[in-house]
């Protein structure tokens, strides 16, 4: 008898298994989400969601839901606000964006945890972000409601491309190609700027975090005329940084993201009070400027204006 | 007989309506008629959004709660009976953190990415761990007492929760999969489909069994080892075939809904008021209530604040805290038997 209920339930949890295999991998497995692409320049268009299926889009969407920061700033530089029924609720915060002054307030603000109020907005588009966890995109999927996901944003090229996929998916692509242009522009008046031989070798000091190879900072520095220390002491993407292991990398400038609106030059007490500090050369010069996150931490197209700032506060110390 | 099973058909009425008043409320306004529909007919017409509200993301957190919160108090009558003390429960033996610390380093170890069974497997495997060691600190001699016992088990639980901040601190260097590991831990039941009713379903079923099938056992046990050897019981047998199940429901319990304390405290003390303390009646009423329990505390955590939701923890807690303390202030209450 109890080998037969030992049995029963040997089998039984093997066969339920052997179903939850068979379906696509639960959501805290699934890593980074993938990058959409539009194709077709009129609708209908083709559409590749982040999870590898295939949508069509047959007009333009009218109701734009976006459950990702960056989506949010770069529908609000495309659409017209009444096609905007949905922004995160990080939007309305000055300190972590620019574009909280354009968001409009009728549009709700919503969060990819709360997966019922996101279907409630019946939208007919959906932005997401690398981050995003899989189940709303399943849900969003089953209702209907096509997905785009601009992935991660790892270089300012990524975040150039990511404004043209936009563009496509909601119908906008002229006004894409202009704001991808007056970006360019913008690049390339940085790198064209007369410089030193010798890069900068800079330190983004996010209280306790820095950001190494791979990252939009890591490109954003390059781009600007340094050279991130986190990248060449091997570092990659985000990590964890002591103070003291900061203060190892002996940095020529270090930059600070601040809450700020405007930068902040020469700005050693941005550091805190930690003595360890005064061991580095950049600070004993003072060399320590504050970036306002909302540039800096941005990963849409703002994050230019963190390239011109950085540029600009390289060419004021180099001789 | 129709007196014997009221409290059966009362618990379970309570956990259906708690269930269905948990499908037609929510932050997205659907109407009871519209939900009502959509329970009846099924999910027909993909676009339709209020039956996606409630097929796939109200109905399938409710089961989840519902088999969670059923899986963690069976799991803590068994092991009041099994320890002899009517505090013992998974979360205060340590067997909950036990089995969170095993979901953590399976996410971490990345084994989940490419076998979604890991998780549970591995919430399991730390459940049995932390049993068996309670098992062996607390009781001598099959003998429990309640200062090693309860000792044993808080030494355990902050282990196994350091374990869990030492994954979390780890993870961190790498973004994603730090980011899935705080998901994981702080996540309650939001965002849950079918696939977790679909991993939680039949080891909890079956679990449930072999504890059924020992109930009678565990009740002569409770008169002692001696006792139970009298009447032809191997209680060691018994013992770690309840440890195993135990830990299997608190494991698979801890897989699809989390870390949740208190559920395998109150569900017990409460059934044991109206079924009577035998384990054959005893087991089953702390299924249907603690099932009960966790869908109505789920529903509370995401109703109360709307649309923030509360953790499912914080509820949970803000009413097991005082009950527990209730407990230890009336010593006489005591009594498992």
């Amino acid at each position: 008898m109890r080998a037969l209920v030992a049995a029963l339930v040997a089998c039984a949890t093997l066969a339920s298994y052997a179903w939850s295999a068979a379906l696509p991998p639960p959501p805290i497995a699934v890593g980074a989400l993938g990058t959409s692409t539009v194709a077709g320049g009129a609708y209908p268009k083709t559409l590749i969601d982040p999870l590898g299926e295939r949508v069509v889009l047959n007009a333009p969407p009218r109701r734009v839901v976006s459950i990702a920061l960056s989506g949010d700033e770069i529908l609000l530089e495309l659409l017209p606000p009444e096609r905007l029924v949905g922004l995160t609720y990080l939007v309305d915060d000055p300190a972590t964006t620019p574009s909280s002054v354009l968001a409009p307030a009728a549009a709700a603000r919503v969060t990819e945890e709360n997966p019922e109020a996101l279907l409630a907005l019946q939208p007919d588009l959906v932005i997401t972000a690398g981050y995003t966890r899989s189940e709303p995109i399943v849900l969003l999927e089953a209702a209907g409601v096509p997905v785009v996901g601009t992935g991660e944003h790892a270089t300012l090229e990524d975040v150039l491309s990511a404004v043209t996929t936009l563009g496509d998916a909601v119908g906008e692509p002229d006004r894409a190609s202009a704001l991808v242009a007056s970006l360019r522009a913008r690049i390339a008046a940085v790198a064209e700027r007369p410089r030193g031989s010798r890069r900068a070798r800079v330190l983004l000091w996010d209280h306790g975090y820095t950001y190494g190879a791979g990252t939009l900072a890591d490109d954003v520095i390059r781009r600007a005329g340094g050279s991130d220390v986190a990248s060449e002491a091997g570092m990659r993407g985000p990590v964890d940084l002591s103070e003291e292991a900061a203060v190892a990398l002996a940095p020529d400038v270090v930059l600070v993201p601040i809450e700020e609106r405007a930068p902040r030059s020469h700005a050693p007490e941005l550091l805190g009070v930690a003595p360890v500090w005064q061991a580095v050369k950049a600070v004993q010069r003072g060399d320590v400027y504050g970036v306002p996150r909302a540039w800096m931490g941005s990963v849409s197209h703002h994050v230019v204006r963190a390239l011109e700032v950085i540029a600009g506060i390289l060419d004021g110390r180099s001789p | 007989v129709t007196r014997a099973w009221a409290p059966f058909a009362l618990l379970a009425a309570l956990g259906a309506a708690a269930i269905a008043v948990a499908v037609c409320v929510g932050v997205a306004h659907v109407p009871l008629s519209h939900a009502l529909a959509a329970l009846v007919h099924g999910g027909r017409g993909p676009t339709d959004w209020e039956s996606l509200v409630v097929l796939r993301v109200r109905l399938p957190r409710a089961i989840v709660a519902y088999l969670a919160g059923g899986a963690l108090a069976v799991s803590g009558g068994a092991l009041q009976g099994l320890f002899r003390n009517p505090l013992a429960e998974p979360g205060v033996l340590g067997v909950t953190n036990g089995a969170a610390l095993g979901a953590v380093v399976a996410i971490f170890c990345g084994l989940t990415a490419h076998v979604p069974a890991a998780l549970p497997i591995a919430a399991c495997l730390g459940a049995v761990v932390v049993t068996a060691v309670v098992l062996a600190i607390g009781s001598r001699g099959g003998r429990t007492t309640a200062g090693s016992l309860l000792l044993a088990g808080v030494a355990l639980a902050n282990l196994a929760a350091a374990g869990v901040t030492l994954t979390i601190s780890l993870s961190l260097a790498n973004y994603d999969v730090g980011r899935q590991v705080l998901q994981w831990v702080l996540g309650g039941l939001e965002a849950r489909t079918w696939d977790q009713v679909a991993m939680g379903t039949a080891p909890i079923l079956g679990a449930l069994a072999v504890v059924l099938a020992d109930a009678r056992k565990l009740d002569a046990m409770m008169l002692g080892d001696v006792a139970a050897i009298a009447v032809g019981i191997s209680a060691t047998r018994v013992r770690q075939r309840l440890v195993i199940a135990t830990a299997v429901l608190t494991g698979i319990a801890v897989a699809i809904g989390g870390a949740i304390g208190f559920v395998g405290l109150i569900a017990p003390h409460v059934a044991r008021r109206l079924v009577g303390a035998g384990h054959v009646r005893l087991l089953p009423a702390c299924f249907l209530g603690g099932g009960a329990f966790l869908v109505v505390a789920d529903l509370v955590a995401r109703t109360v604040m709307a649309p923030q939701e509360l953790r499912l923890g914080v509820v949970t807690a803000a009413v097991g805290a005082p009950f527990f303390l209730l407990l230890l202030a009336r010593r006489r209450t005591w009594e498992v038997s």
